[in-house]
């Protein structure tokens, strides 16, 4: 896979009928995960929305390779809140819709997904339709679809909400190893602080509405990660978040 | 034997029931058959006239097929047309109300007048009344269309059109079908009217001579012929509805345990 650039996120800043997101920049390395954490309706949505081409930022930019993406749809692999499933469509062509989309051969890209099944703990329903899915499966499948999008960033938002604790752990994993690999940056929207601290490279923790950035928690390395969080030994951080999050 | 049970049989029940009822109205008011005949008497000329009524019916059903068809297409192309543009649709919604301002009765004879005594005035008079509901019914789904799909293709940098075909589109499926039907329970109504404005075949013209000549009991007769195939039509409209359905699986497609 071709070395690709970082997302670069410039003052963005965006109001509905109040502001929601005030003047926020970061940046997002290639082959590496953000998370963002922060009060429930800050506006972490409505900044991966921006991200994703749905709304126009009213200031702000964000690059990708030298390429404006805020406001601007087709750019970034964007993972909704709710699953988004298409309920007209079989879970692998639900799996290959944004492949698809963008263009790719549908027999690669059915190829591809069959071989990521067994990964999402999706095997045997590849031809169920969405409404014969639990809400768990349904959460999976529409990972891979994000996943399988070629788009050169992936922004994910709370894409492990509805699993349970072991298909959560599982899925977890699976994002911590392939996020070096993919090579693409990822932006994660959480409100699990565990979760953040475990996956992401840095972690941005948000203000209540309208969000700033109050605190950036940069991580060690992978595997450095991996040992402190079966270790449990990330109190340290997880008790300065709260503590920035409930201040 | 269960479908039978739970769906022919309280039909069957209804119908009979109806019959009954007709035939005490008969026996106790003894009204005179040449304004209410009896039951048994309509049943009599429906078989002493079957071959006739026969030819009539097929007539009658073929026109009403053909414009149940052609108005369902023309619907859902008139449909996507205005889901696709809202100023497409501001400026078109009140010709297509005021096409179904048009009664029948004055359009038949001038399209007949245009384009001579074959089938297709006819048809176009069916067609005329059956795109209407369709075409509404689909362009108000297409517009309405689940906005987290719409922004989900949006955002992988889906066109319009594709936006149409994965997600407007399928999502309108319901609604083309519920207009469908709505149509199915019209096409019968005005087939027969055609038919009386100028033909020489169909159900319409055996009830416009029946009229004409005060035979009650043929136009009786008739009359059932005409509610058998309307009630027909919409049965076969709505099994196939029902099939598109299960094929299409919209969202709101879930098998009603009670049905
Ligand atoms: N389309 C909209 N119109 C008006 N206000 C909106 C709209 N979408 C979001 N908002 C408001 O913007 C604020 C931020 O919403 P957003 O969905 O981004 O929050 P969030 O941080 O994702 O919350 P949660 O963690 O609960 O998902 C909220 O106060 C919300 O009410
Ligand atoms: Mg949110």
């Amino acid at each position: 896979m071709p070395e690709r650039g970082a997302l670069v996120v410039e003052g963005i800043a965006h109001s509905y009928a109040a502001p929601v997101l005030d003047a926020v920049s970061f940046t997002v390395p290639p082959a590496t995960l953000t998370a963002v954490v922060g009060p429930s309706g800050c506006g972490k949505s409505t900044l991966l929305r921006v991200l994703a081409g749905l709304e126009r930022p009213q200031r702000g930019a964000a690059r990708m390779d030298g390429v404006e993406v805020a406001g601007r749809p087709g750019h970034v692999a964007y993972h909704p809140q709710r699953d988004a499933l298409l309920p007209w469509l079989r879970v692998l062509d639900n799996a290959t819709l944004g492949a698809r989309t963008c263009g790719r051969d549908r027999g690669e890209a059915r190829a591809e997904a069959l071989g990521l099944l067994s990964r999402f703990g999706l095997t045997g329903v590849e031809s169920s339709w969405p409404d014969e899915l639990s809400g768990g499966m349904r959460q999976r499948v529409a990972l891979m679809r994000t996943w399988l999008t070629p788009l050169p960033a992936v922004v994910l938002d709370e894409p492990f909400g509805a699993l349970d604790a072991l298909t959560r752990r599982q899925m977890q994993g699976w994002l911590l190893g392939i996020t070096a690999s993919d090579q693409r940056p990822t932006l994660l929207v959480t409100h699990d602080i565990d979760e953040a601290l475990l996956l992401a490279d840095q972690v941005l923790v948000f203000s209540a509405r309208p969000a700033r950035i109050v605190h950036v928690e940069d991580r060690p390395a992978p595997d450095e990660r991996r040992r402190e969080h079966e270790a449990g030994a990330q109190h340290g951080a997880v008790l300065r978040i709260l503590g920035l999050l409930g201040g | 034997m269960r479908t039978f049970g739970k769906q022919v049989l309280p039909v069957l029940v209804a119908v009979a029931g109806l019959i009954v009822v007709w035939d005490l109205i008969v026996r106790f008011t003894h009204a005179p058959s040449y304004l209410l005949p009896a039951p048994a008497q309509v049943a009599e000329v429906v078989w002493n006239d079957r071959a006739l009524l026969g030819k009539h019916l097929a007539a009658t059903a073929q026109i009403a097929l053909a414009g149940f068809t052609l108005g369902v297409g023309v619907g859902i192309g008139v449909g996507v047309l205005l889901g696709w543009s809202a100023t497409l649709r501001r400026a078109a919604e009140p010709l297509l109300i005021a096409s179904q301002a048009i009664p029948p009765v004055i359009l038949a004879p001038i399209l007949i007048a245009a384009m001579g005594f074959g089938a297709w005035p006819k048809i176009l008079v069916v067609t005329l009344g059956a795109f209407f509901p369709v075409a509404i019914g689909a362009s108000v789904a297409m517009r309405d269309a689940d906005r987290s799909l719409v922004d989900l293709m949006t955002a992988m940098g889906a066109s319009r059109f594709t936006v149409l075909r994965q997600v407007r589109l399928p999502g309108s499926v319901p609604a083309i079908i519920a207009g469908a039907k709505v149509a199915a329970s019209y096409v019968v109504f005005s087939a027969i009217i055609a038919e009386w404005m100028g033909s020489s075949v169909g159900l319409g013209v055996y009830l416009q001579r029946s009229q004409a000549s005060y035979q009650m009991d043929q136009l009786f007769a008739a009359v059932g012929v005409v509610a058998a195939l309307g009630v027909g039509l919409f049965w076969l409209s709505a099994l196939l509805g029902e099939l598109v359905l299960a094929r299409s699986r919209p969202a709101s497609y879930r098998k009603d345990p009670r049905s």
